[in-house]
C-alpha cells in the first residue's frame, strides 16, 4: 500500500500571520541595527585589509561579494602579536557575510520599516524623507554598479608642425579599463583582423592546477589555459632560479610580490597564465600570456601569434577596451607651479572633442570635467613625469579617467533630500523637546 | 564630594608639569655673539619677506617651521657661561635663532639642537652614551655633521623599506638624517657671502677699483666689467696677466651650492614672474651680463649685515636689507599679506584662546561646586564664549591670509573642530543648563588647540603651506570639509558627553536616574543626532566632489570609509535607542565608540600609507592615535565593568522629601 503523501497545509489564518511575522522582522529596527553593526565592520575591516592589498580586489572581496573571511592582523601600536618568522603578525580570520547581501537586507528593511510599516504621520515626515534620500542613494549604487563603466585615455598633444609620430596616439575615441582583463583571439584575415574575445572571468577557473579549454567555432584547434594568476609577471629563466611553474622560451610566470608594506595598486597588476594549441599541424604549441595596460599612447601590439593549417592566429590577453562615442584630441596640455616649486598647481588639457555633429573645444583640469554624450572625462594624470618631476617632454600627454554613469548626479540629489529629512526631523524633535515639560523637569 | 576631584585634578595637572620639565644641555666652546639681539629688530625683522615652498611668507614662520622640524621645540635653549663667569640659561626663539644661523654659523653649528630619544641612534652612529635615560640627548650639527656619512649609509639602507615597516630607531635614523639636511643647506645658503677672495694681478684688480681683496656682493656690483674681463681672457683665465682669475670664478661657482629660501624678490611685478630669484640665479645673471643693481644693492646690504663686526653695524645693515626687499615686495603686491602673517603669529590668537579656554575650565569646575551660584555659570559661560571669539578670530586671520575657507590641512582641523566642538556643547548647556557640558566645552576647546600646537611642533612643517590641485576649489573647501569636520566635531563632543555619562555613573557623582544623568543622556542622544545630519551630509557631499574631480562617487578609500563608520554608527545607535535594544549606558558606550572612530577616521586613515588622503606618515601622530584609542578604550572598559559588575547602583543616601524630587519613578 502506497502512502499517500501528505501536504503540509496551513490555517488560512496562520499564513497572513507568518507573513506579517516575516514582515515585522524584515522591517524591524533592531535587524537595521544587527545589519548596520555587520555593515560596520565589514567596512572597518575592509579599509584594514587595503594595507597589503590593492583597493580594487579588497572591494571585490568585501564590498562586492556574498560572504568574505576578513581578515584582522594583531597588531597594537605597529607592534604585531604573535609575529611569524617574517614579522608578520597573528591574523585573526572571522567568517562575515559579504556587503551584497548586508546591503540587500538593509534595503528591503528600509523599504518595509522605513516605508510599509511607519506611521505615515506628520510627526515622522522628517524619518520618511530620509529614508527616501538613503533609498534614492542605494538605487544610485546599485545603477553605478551595474550599469557604468570607466577607464583611462590617454593622448599626446596634437604636433602644431604635423609630424606625428607613428607609434604615439594624438586621437582616439577608445579607452582602456583599470582593471578587468579579456582573452582575445585575433586571426588574420590578410586585409583586417578578426576578433573573438572572451572575459577573464570565464578563465579564472584555470588558478592553480586548474584548466579551461576553449573551442572557437569553425577553428581547426582547440586553446588550453593553464596556471592562470591574477597578478602575475614574467620572469626569465636564469641558473640560478627556481620555479616550479613551466618554462617557456625562457620565461615564466610568477605572482606579483609588491615590497612589504607598500599597497599594491590595482592599474599595476596583470593578469598572466600559460597557453597551449590543441590541435593538428601546429607550428608552435605553448606560450606565455601577460596582460599588459594597452598603453593608451602605443599603437603597437604584441601577441602570441601561431599558424595552424597555414591559416595566422595570435592570442592577446589585454585589458577590456571600450568605445567613446565621440573622440578626443589634446590641442595643448598647460601645467602651472607653485611658485619656485615643482608641485603643481593646476594642470589642464585644452581638448577638442569630435563626433559626426561637429566639434567642441573644452578645457578640461581637477574639478572641471568634460561632459558630453552621458560621459564624463576627467584629468587624471599628465607626463612624462617621474615622481611628479617633467623628464623627457616635451610633447606632453594627458591621461584622463572616462566614466560613464546614468546614476551621476543621484547622489547630489540625494544629499539634498537627506539633509532636509534630517533637519526636518530633528529640529521638529528639538522643538518639542523645547516645549515639553521633560526638559523643565531635567534643568537644573 | 566635587571638591576631592578638584585636588585630583591639581595633583595631577602638577605632575604633569614637573615632567614637562628638562635641563638645558650646555654650550661647550667660545661664544661668537656676546651681545643679545635687540628685541625690536628681532621683531622688524621676523617680518622680512622671503619665498619658501610656494608662497610668500615671513622670516619668523621659515625660521619657527625649520626649528620645529630639526628641534622639535618651539625655542633653543642651553646653558652657558655667561660674563660674570656664572651659568646662564639662554632661550633663542626661532627668529634669533635662524638669524644665528645665518650671522654666526660657527656658533650655531655647536647649539644643541638634534634630539635624540633612543641611544640606539647613537649606537648605530658610533658615538659613546651611557645608555637610556629618560632625559633626551641634543648633539650639536658640529658633531653629527661629522657622522653624516654614516648616517646617509643608514638612510639609503631604511628609506627603501615602506615607512608602515620600519622599527622606531630605523625611522628616528631616516627622519635624523633629513632633520640634517635641513638644517645643512641653511646653514650653507649664505656662506658663500661669508666669505671673500684676495685678487693677484692688477687687471683684475682695476675691475674693483685696486681693491686686494672682494666679496661676492662686490662682484656682483662691478658684473658687467668682470663679465668683460671673463670674456676678454677666454679659455686662458690661467694665464698669469689674468691674475688668479680662475680661483674667482671657483669662488663665484661656489654659490651653486646656495638652495633654501628665495630671498630675492624679482623686479617684475607678480603677474609676469611670480617665483623669486636664488641666490645662484642672481649670479647667474649677473655674470650673464643682465645684472640687476636692485638685487647688487641687496645683496651688499645682506652681505654687510652678515660680516660687521658690531651688533649696531649688523643690525643697521640687515635692516637696510629688509627695508628693500619690503619695498620690492610692496611693489609686487605681497607684502600686505606677510605683514598680515607676522601679526597673526604675533598676536598669536589661538593660545590666548587656549588659555582663556583654560581659565573657562576651571570657572566651570567651580560653578560645578559651587551648583547654585549663577554668577559662575555665567562667567564660565562668558569666559568661554570670548575664548571661542579669539579662536574664530585666528581662524578668520587664517582664511585671509591663505584666500581659502578654513580648513585646507590637517593643522586647520584642531582648530575648526576645537572651536565648533566647544560651540556645540555651549548650545547644549544653554539647553540643558546641568553644568557639565559647561565643564567640557572649554576642556575640548582647550584640548584641541593644545593638541593643535603639539601637531605644529611635531609635524615641523609650514601650517600655510599652499594646497594641492585637487584641493584648490573653494566651493567643495568651504562646503564638504567644514561639514564633515563639524561631523568630526559633534561626534567627539557626544563621545566627551558619554564618557562624562560614564564617570558620573562609576564613580558615583549620581545615580543613573537622576536628573544629572538623565539630562546627560539626552544632550548625548541631541549632540549625536547633529553629529549624524553633519556627518551624513559630509560624507555624502565628499563623494559628490570625489565623482567631480576623480571620476567616481565611492571608490572604498580609507578616508571614505573612515567617514561612513561614523554614519553608520550613529544611524545604528540612534536605532538601537528606538528599538529598545540601548538605553541610557549602552547609548553612552555607543558614543566613546563612535568617537575611536572619528579618531580612526580623522588621523589613523591618513597613517594607513594606502588610499588618496595618504598625507604622510607620522610616527607621533600613530602614537596619539593609539594614545586615543587607550584612553577612550579605557572609558568604556570602566563603563562596561561597572555596567557589569553593577547593574543598578543604589541611589546616594538623600532626604525623603528630597528623593521624591530628585529620583523620577522607576519605569
Amino acid at each position: 500500500m502506497t502512502a499517500i503523501p501528505t501536504i503540509p497545509t496551513t490555517s488560512p489564518k496562520r499564513l497572513p500571520a507568518l507573513g506579517a511575522q516575516i514582515l515585522g522582522w524584515l522591517g524591524s529596527m533592531k535587524l537595521a541595527v544587527w545589519l548596520l553593526v555587520a555593515l560596520t565592520l565589514l567596512t572597518w575591516l575592509g579599509t584594514l585589509a587595503q594595507t597589503s592589498r590593492s583597493t580594487y580586489d579588497v572591494q571585490r572581496e568585501y564590498f562586492e561579494s556574498w560572504f568574505v573571511i576578513a581578515e584582522l592582523p594583531l597588531s597594537v601600536w605597529n607592534i604585531g602579536w604573535f609575529p611569524d618568522a617574517q614579522g608578520v603578525p597573528w591574523t585573526l580570520r572571522i567568517p562575515l557575510p559579504g556587503a551584497f547581501p548586508v546591503m540587500a537586507l538593509l534595503c528591503l528593511n528600509l523599504i518595509v520599516g522605513g516605508f510599509v510599516r511607519i506611521k505615515w504621520h506628520r510627526r515622522n515626515s522628517g524619518i520618511l524623507v530620509t529614508h527616501g534620500g538613503i533609498l534614492l542613494l542605494l538605487i544610485s549604487g546599485f545603477v553605478k554598479l551595474n550599469y557604468s563603466h570607466s577607464g583611462m585615455l590617454g593622448v599626446f598633444e596634437w604636433p602644431q608642425d604635423g609630424n606625428q609620430h607613428p607609434d604615439r596616439l594624438y586621437e582616439t575615441s577608445r579607452f582602456v579599463n583599470s582593471n578587468d582583463d579579456e582573452l582575445a583571439l585575433l586571426i588574420d584575415r590578410g586585409d583586417s583582423i578578426e576578433e573573438r574575445v572572451i572575459p577573464e572571468q570565464q578563465l579564472w577557473a584555470a588558478r592553480g592546477d586548474g584548466s579551461v579549454t576553449l573551442a572557437a567555432e569553425g577553428l581547426p584547434f582547440q586553446v588550453q589555459i593553464r596556471h592562470w594568476i591574477d597578478h602575475a609577471q614574467a620572469l626569465p629563466k636564469g641558473p640560478m632560479v627556481k620555479t616550479l611553474k613551466p618554462v617557456v622560451d625562457g620565461v615564466f610566470l610568477r605572482a606579483l610580490q609588491w615590497p612589504q608594506g607598500e599597497q599594491p595598486r590595482s592599474e599595476h597588476e596583470f593578469s598572466g597564465c600559460y597557453v597551449t594549441i590543441l590541435g593538428q599541424e601546429q607550428e608552435r604549441s605553448e606560450g606565455v600570456l601577460l596582460s599588459g595596460r594597452l598603453a593608451p599612447f602605443d599603437k603597437a601590439r604584441y601577441p602570441f601569434t601561431f599558424t595552424v593549417k597555414g591559416q595566422r592566429y595570435g592570442l592577446e590577453l589585454r585589458r577590456v577596451t571600450r568605445d567613446l562615442p565621440f573622440s578626443l584630441r589634446l590641442d595643448k596640455f598647460q601645467k602651472r607651479d607653485h611658485p619656485g616649486t615643482l608641485s603643481p598647481m593646476d594642470f589642464r588639457s585644452f581638448v577638442q572633442a569630435t563626433d559626426s555633429t561637429g566639434s567642441q573645444e573644452a578645457q578640461v583640469f581637477m574639478n572641471n570635467p568634460l561632459r558630453r554624450d552621458g560621459y564624463v572625462v576627467y584629468q587624471s594624470g599628465w607626463g612624462p613625469q617621474v615622481n611628479g618631476v617633467p623628464r623627457g617632454g616635451p610633447p606632453w600627454y594627458s591621461e584622463f579617467e572616462v566614466s560613464y554613469n546614468p546614476s551621476d548626479i543621484w547622489p547630489m540629489l540625494a544629499c539634498f533630500v537627506i539633509f532636509a529629512g534630517l533637519a526636518l526631523h530633528f529640529l521638529m524633535k528639538l522643538s518639542r523637546f523645547l516645549k515639553s515639560s521633560t526638559r523643565t523637569s531635567l534643568h537644573a | 564630594m566635587h571638591t576631592k576631584w578638584f585636588k585630583h585634578l591639581l595633583l595631577l595637572a602638577l605632575l604633569v608639569v614637573a615632567a614637562c620639565g628638562r635641563p638645558a644641555p650646555r654650550l661647550t666652546g667660545e661664544v661668537e655673539r656676546t651681545d643679545e639681539w635687540p628685541a625690536e629688530f628681532i621683531e622688524q625683522f621676523g617680518s622680512l619677506e622671503l619665498q619658501h615652498e610656494g608662497r610668500v611668507m615671513p622670516f619668523s614662520t621659515l625660521a619657527a617651521s625649520t626649528l620645529y622640524a630639526v628641534h622639535g621645540r618651539r625655542d633653543v635653549q642651553f646653558l652657558t657661561t655667561g660674563k660674570d663667569g656664572k651659568d646662564r640659561t639662554v632661550k633663542l626663539s626661532p627668529t634669533e635663532w635662524l638669524l644665528d644661523v645665518w650671522c654666526f654659523p660657527l656658533q650655531a653649528a655647536r647649539y644643541p639642537l638634534f634630539r635624540i630619544e633612543n641611544v640606539a641612534v647613537l649606537s648605530a652612529l658610533g658615538f659613546l652614551h651611557e645608555g637610556q635615560t629618560q632625559g633626551f640627548e641634543y648633539l650639536p650639527y658640529e658633531q653629527l655633521v661629522a657622522s653624516g656619512g654614516k648616517l646617509q649609509e643608514l638612510h639609503e639602507q631604511y628609506i627603501e623599506k615602506h615607512v608602515t615597516i620600519r622599527s622606531p630607531v630605523e625611522s628616528q635614523l631616516v627622519h635624523l638624517y633629513q632633520q640634517l639636511v635641513l638644517y645643512h643647506r641653511l646653514h650653507n645658503q649664505l656662506a658663500t657671502l661669508q666669505g671673500e677672495i684676495g685678487l693677484e694681478g692688477d687687471d683684475l684688480r682695476a675691475i674693483f677699483g685696486g681693491d686686494e681683496r672682494v666679496t661676492l656682493a662686490t662682484v656682483l656690483r662691478e658684473a658687467k666689467a668682470f663679465r668683460a674681463f671673463v670674456l676678454k681672457a677666454g679659455e686662458k683665465f690661467e694665464d698669469p696677466q689674468f691674475g688668479n682669475l680662475g680661483n674667482v670664478l671657483h669662488f663665484l661657482s661656489e654659490v651653486a651650492n646656495s638652495t633654501g629660501p628665495l630671498l630675492m624678490p624679482p623686479v617684475l611685478p607678480a603677474e609676469q614672474k611670480d617665483s623669486w630669484h636664488s641666490l645662484p640665479q642672481v649670479v647667474d645673471v649677473a655674470i650673464r651680463g643682465n645684472p640687476e643693481p636692485a638685487h647688487a644693492a641687496l645683496l651688499d646690504s645682506l652681505q654687510k649685515g652678515l660680516l660687521a663686526k658690531t651688533m649696531a653695524q649688523r643690525v643697521e645693515h640687515l635692516t637696510a636689507f629688509r627695508r628693500g626687499v619690503e619695498a620690492a615686495a610692496t611693489a609686487r603686491g605681497e607684502h600686505a599679506n606677510v605683514a598680515l602673517e607676522s601679526y597673526y603669529y604675533r598676536a598669536n590668537w589661538h593660545f590666548h584662546a587656549m588659555m582663556t579656554f583654560v581659565l573657562a575650565f576651571v570657572l566651570a569646575v567651580i560653578a560645578c561646586v559651587l551648583p547654585r551660584n549663577k554668577t559662575m555659570w555665567w562667567a564660565a559661560m562668558g569666559t568661554t564664549a570670548t575664548a571661542l571669539c579669539l579662536l574664530i578670530a585666528d581662524v578668520w586671520i587664517r582664511c585671509l591670509i591663505t584666500g581659502h575657507p578654513p580648513i585646507g590641512r590637517l593643522y586647520d582641523t584642531f582648530l575648526f573642530i576645537g572651536g565648533t566642538g566647544a560651540l556645540t556643547l555651549l548650545i547644549a548647556e544653554f539647553v540643558l543648563s546641568r553644568r557639565i557640558a559647561l565643564v567640557l566645552a572649554p576642556f575640548l576647546g582647550g584640548l584641541m588647540i593644545l593638541l593643535a600646537r603639539l601637531f605644529e611642533v611635531a609635524d615641523g612643517a609650514d601650517t600655510m603651506k599652499p594646497l594641492q590641485a585637487v584641493l584648490l576649489s573653494n566651493f567643495w573647501l568651504a562646503v564638504h570639509v567644514p561639514t564633515m569636520n563639524l561631523g568630526y566635531a559633534a561626534s567627539v563632543a557626544a563621545a566627551l558627553v558619554g564618557g562624562a555619562w560614564i564617570v558620573v555613573r562609576a564613580c558615583r557623582i549620581d545615580h543613573p536616574d537622576s536628573p544629572l544623568a538623565k539630562s546627560l543622556a539626552r544632550m548625548n542622544y541631541g549632540v549625536t543626532c547633529f553629529g549624524l545630519a553633519t556627518a551624513v551630509v559630509g560624507t555624502i557631499l565628499g563623494g559628490v566632489w570625489a565623482n567631480e574631480s576623480w571620476g567616481r562617487f565611492w571608490g572604498w578609500d580609507p578616508k571614505e570609509n573612515g567617514a561612513m563608520l561614523i554614519c553608520l554608527s550613529q544611524i545604528a545607535v540612534l536605532h538601537a535607542r528606538m528599538s529598545g535594544l540601548v538605553r541610557d549606558a549602552g547609548f553612552a558606550l555607543w558614543s566613546v565608540a563612535t568617537g575611536m572612530m572619528v579618531v580612526f577616521s580623522w588621523f589613523h586613515t591618513n597613517l594607513l600609507g594606502v588610499g588618496l588622503h595618504a598625507y604622510g606618515f607620522s610616527s607621533e601622530l600613530l602614537t596619539g592615535v593609539w594614545a586615543s584609542y587607550s584612553i577612550l578604550g579605557a572609558v568604556m572598559l570602566v563603563g562596561v565593568v561597572d555596567r557589569l559588575l553593577r547593574p543598578a547602583p543604589a541611589p546616594f543616601p538623600v532626604e525623603p522629601s528630597a528623593a521624591a524630587a530628585v529620583w523620577p519613578a522607576a519605569e
